[in-house]
């Protein structure tokens, strides 16, 4: 049940100003491992970014997750085990992961996966944001936050949004 | 003073490099070593950033690895990607794989 999260759906989405989508889509728990909430906090600057992802935290569980590493080389760090375990442990509805290797993972273990612009679609198909808010995020995500993705995808999810 | 720990290892540098960490230790007033030092920390920096950021849009790094790699934090790593224009690992499988689930929710 719930949602586990990793670092850079909830840092995206805070940009844009729609860090409580999630919440807003999915039933709790909302989960984090703790290696998660420190990479999310670790070194970001005093201000607003800093003040509304505090904020939004206090609505996720922390959980201290002891990541099992592989022995051989991996593309996955400490912190991306940490999501995959937590996911294993809590069998969550759906798991927040934009990268392309913790969300391969993920699948093959076949747990539904969201990414950031997944999530912005999802709200407008639930019509909790108007497609044009959507777009509006994207853009701004794109433009402001330097979101760089192939035009394919980002023609993809303005498509989507009709 | 706090000691710091270093440790001693050798590599042989062409005539040309060789002249100019004697060339600066000169101008500078300082040892080789301490030269060959500043020069390693500079360059390992550099090469770390450069490796990192290759590591990552190769997909033989996770973005959080990637950071790791560089020797910095996710949100530093994330600015460093936008500043030189990388793509980030997430393409359009990844956004089928999305709109996957989305119908799952949507109702």
């Amino acid at each position: 049940m719930g949602a586990v999260s990793n670092a850079s759906p909830l840092i995206f989405l805070n940009k844009i100003g729609q860090v409580q989508l999630p919440r807003k889509l999915f039933r709790g728990p909302f989960l984090i491992s703790s290696h998660v909430r420190f990479e999310i906090l670790e070194a970001i600057e005093d201000g607003e970014e800093k003040k509304s992802l505090q904020a939004e935290l206090t609505h996720w569980k922390v959980k201290e997750i002891k990541p099992d590493l592989p022995k051989h080389e991996s593309p996955g760090s400490p912190a991306d085990w940490s999501v995959f375990k937590l996911a294993r442990q809590s069998r969550p509805d759906v798991v927040l992961a934009d990268d392309r290797f913790l969300r391969r993972i993920l699948s093959a273990a076949q747990f539904p996966v969201l990414g950031t612009l997944g999530i912005l679609t999802l709200a407008t198909r639930r019509k909790i944001i108007s497609a044009k808010e959507a777009r509006a995020s994207a853009e701004l995500l794109v433009e402001k936050h330097r979101f760089w993705i192939d035009a394919s995808v980002y023609s993809r999810f303005l498509r989507s949004l009709k | 003073m706090k000691a710091v720990k270093t440790s001693v290892f050798s590599a042989r540098v062409n005539a040309k490099d060789s002249k100019a960490v004697e060339d600066l230790a000169r101008i500078e007033g300082e040892d080789k070593s301490a030269i060959l030092r500043k020069l390693m920390r500079l360059g390992i920096e550099a090469y770390r950033r450069e490796a990192a950021v290759r590591a990552y849009s190769q997909g033989k790094a996770s973005l959080n690895r990637a950071s790791q790699l560089m020797g910095t934090t996710l949100w530093e790593f994330l600015a460093e990607l936008g500043k030189q224009g990388v793509k980030l690992n997430y393409g359009l499988e990844e956004f089928e794989g999305d709109l996957k689930t989305v119908e799952r929710f949507a109702r």
